[in-house]
């Protein structure tokens, strides 16, 4: 199966460039994109997506854009938007045209960082939502992301912001939540080096790559392509 | 309502990694909310300690202007000069029953810093603070009483570097060091428990007041007037007075008016949404960004408002009303010329309403004065509007 979803941020440096890196990411054999929509608040990222979302404000990037971007252009992979959660409820047009415009250009979830499992149900969105999971998510919560039967599960492997780090810890906690949920489990936060790839996938069933990717827009987006290839050269496939 | 929520806000809009913590928040205070040792030494810290009660002063000067008894509720005498040590020693004390030993908090002028710092002092707790840059060069002074008290002050450099970016940074700081570190929010805003909580610890305000105006007056007043940022001292002062007939009316920060993108009228001007853990009135833009604010005054100068004020608002209960910098600054200078006390430029916006109400005469008016004006003293001396007053 496909086990590479990669975090890209809309807008950053700008729109065009984001809509040759989607495309560049095209071949790879690759799950899918979050397509990162920007804040001006971004609570739970670290410094070096907080900096892309600052360009892509900066810069004129809106929701509306975005989804008109992504309707031009053709991908192999499955396409997700993250966004926290004010942007997508004060959509200008309404949450209605939105979810319309979501459908039309193949949006396959919803990844909302400040939407927590207990909140989806308050929100009313009427389209699917990624849950998050946690190190310290009990078991009682567990038990419920069946019930939302959702595209995969964004397993948050540390305590902690965006950013990357070295070690990636409660690899056991993966290992349960694995047993209690039937969606496939994707890790992110803190993901940059091949070793913790191949470390996680031993349990998890895929990887959520943001802030090394993000940090080499910088350098120019053919060099997103080379990391990819990296991170996905899995000895078992 | 449902557990959490003031009518449709509140709620607890956080990553996920966060509500183990806000679970173990809210069994703690479930835990004290009924517990007599618990108030007991919240009140015994609050009276030997911070000053409490506050006095309700009769204004007479400013009740001879407006042929009515205006009544002053002391605040700015408290320990600190504000309102905000009432929150933080509740919060403290909580902390330290949760056994946590790091203390983080964020703040924008710096009152709720200032006051954090000294809880942490007192019960010898490790103290980060996060601050805006633009505020700890705004408020220069309160940086050095805090790090005099031993907090370590970390100016944040994201954003607007003011307030809602010390609350962004001091959440990421919280979502990484779960463990350790208890965030005491200096106001009612913030994912649920903490509207709640911080009103429970702020509504002594109210409470006094009533026994003092009773004792006085014999009757409730016929209006009280409190200020409104994010909405802690207004949200202490109305909630015992909430549904008992005395017209509540907060007053918001109209800066340079609201016909300007220049104010911080949430309430007034916000539109439905999710900020900071909650869902309340936010000011924002069409494409639900999180608009930059003006104030006069740093403790007002926030695009969000407390939870329980929109549903005040939606309900009726509370009344609420914008004030401009120059009316504010008027009232500065008013109150300090004719009463011999130098208000809080946030409290000042309470003060200035006084003109606004239409049949003041003969009525009883009560005005939070949450805080003191020392920290204001540049911001109002180097205001040309101020200057031209003074003259």
């Amino acid at each position: 199966m496909k086990k590479f979803i990669a975090y890209i941020p809309a807008g950053y440096p700008d729109l065009l460039t984001t809509q040759k890196i989607l495309e560049s990411l095209n071949g790879l054999g690759i799950k899918g994109v979050e397509i990162g929509v920007p804040f001006s608040d971004p609570i739970a990222d670290g410094p070096v997506i907080q900096r892309a979302h600052k360009v892509a404000l900066d810069n004129g990037t809106n929701l509306k854009k975005i989804l008109a971007m992504l309707e031009k252009i053709e991908v192999d992979y499955e396409l997700y938007v993250m966004s926290y959660l004010n942007p997508i409820v004060n959509y200008p047009e309404g949450r209605e045209v939105l979810i319309e415009r979501l459908l039309e250009v193949k949006i396959k979830g919803l990844v909302i960082p400040d939407l927590p499992l207990r909140e989806v149900k308050n929100v009313k969105l009427k389209f699917p939502v990624i849950p998050f999971v946690a190190p310290n998510t009990r078991d009682e919560e567990l038990a419920n992301i069946d019930e939302i039967d959702a595209p995969f599960v964004y397993y948050i492997s540390r305590y902690g912001v965006t950013g990357e780090k070295d070690s990636i810890p409660f690899l056991n906690h993966l290992k349960k939540v694995k047993l209690f949920v039937s969606s496939p489990v994707f890790v992110g936060f803190g993901i940059s080096k091949k070793e913790q790839v191949e470390n996680i996938l031993k349990i998890a069933d895929g990887v959520i790559v943001g802030s090394t990717l993000v940090k080499l827009i910088e350098q120019g987006y053919e060099k997103i392509t080379e990391k990819v290839k990296e991170l996905t050269d899995f000895d078992s496939d | 309502m449902m557990k959490g929520y003031f009518g449709e806000y509140g709620g607890q809009y956080v990553p996920e990694i966060l509500m183990p913590a806000l679970e173990e928040l809210e069994k703690a205070y479930e835990s004290i909310k009924n517990d007599p040792k618990f108030w007991n030494e919240y009140n015994e810290i609050l009276e030997n300690y911070a000053g409490r009660p506050t006095p309700l002063y009769h204004a007479k000067n400013l009740s001879k202007k407006y042929g009515a008894r205006v009544y002053l509720k002391r605040e700015d005498l408290l320990h600190t000069g504000a309102h905000k040590l009432n929150n933080v020693i509740g919060q403290i004390l909580l902390a330290k029953r949760m056994g946590k030993k790091r203390i983080i908090a964020e703040t924008g002028a710096g009152q709720h810093g200032v006051a954090t710092a000294t809880g942490a002092a007192l019960f010898g707790l490790e103290c980060i603070i996060y601050m805006g840059e633009e505020d700890t060069k705004r408020q220069k002074p309160n940086v050095e009483r805090m790090e005099l008290l031993g907090a370590k002050v970390i100016p944040v450099k994201n954003g607007s570097r003011t307030l809602k970016d010390a609350i962004n940074e001091a959440l990421r700081d919280w979502i990484t060091n779960l463990q350790t570190t208890y965030y005491v929010i200096g106001s009612v805003v913030g994912p649920h428990p903490y509207p709640v909580m911080v009103r429970d610890f702020q509504k002594i305000i109210g409470e006094e007041t009533k026994e003092q105006i009773l004792k006085i007056e014999g009757r409730l007043p016929d209006y009280i007037l409190a200020c409104v940022g994010g909405g802690s001292n207004s949200a202490g002062m109305f909630y015992p007075f909430i549904d008992s007939g005395v017209n509540l009316i907060g007053v918001e920060a109209g800066g340079r008016g609201l016909h300007t993108d220049e104010h911080a009228a949430s309430v007034l001007k916000g539109k439905v949404g999710y900020l900071h853990g909650s869902k309340t009135l936010i000011l924002q833009d069409e494409w639900g960004q999180i608009s930059v604010t003006h104030s006069v005054s740093a403790g007002l100068d926030y695009s969000g408002v407390g939870p329980e004020h929109a549903y005040w608002f939606e309900s009726k209960k509370v009344r609420y009303e914008a004030i401009t910098d120059q009316e504010a600054i008027k009232a500065f200078l008013e109150l300090s010329k004719n009463e011999g006390i130098i208000p809080a430029l946030e409290s000042s916006h309470a003060l200035a309403y006084l003109e606004k109400i239409d049949d003041i005469a003969g009525k009883i008016v009560v005005v939070n004065l949450s805080g003191r004006g020392d920290k204001d003293l540049e911001s109002v001396l180097g205001n040309p509007y101020a200057q031209g007053l003074i003259k």
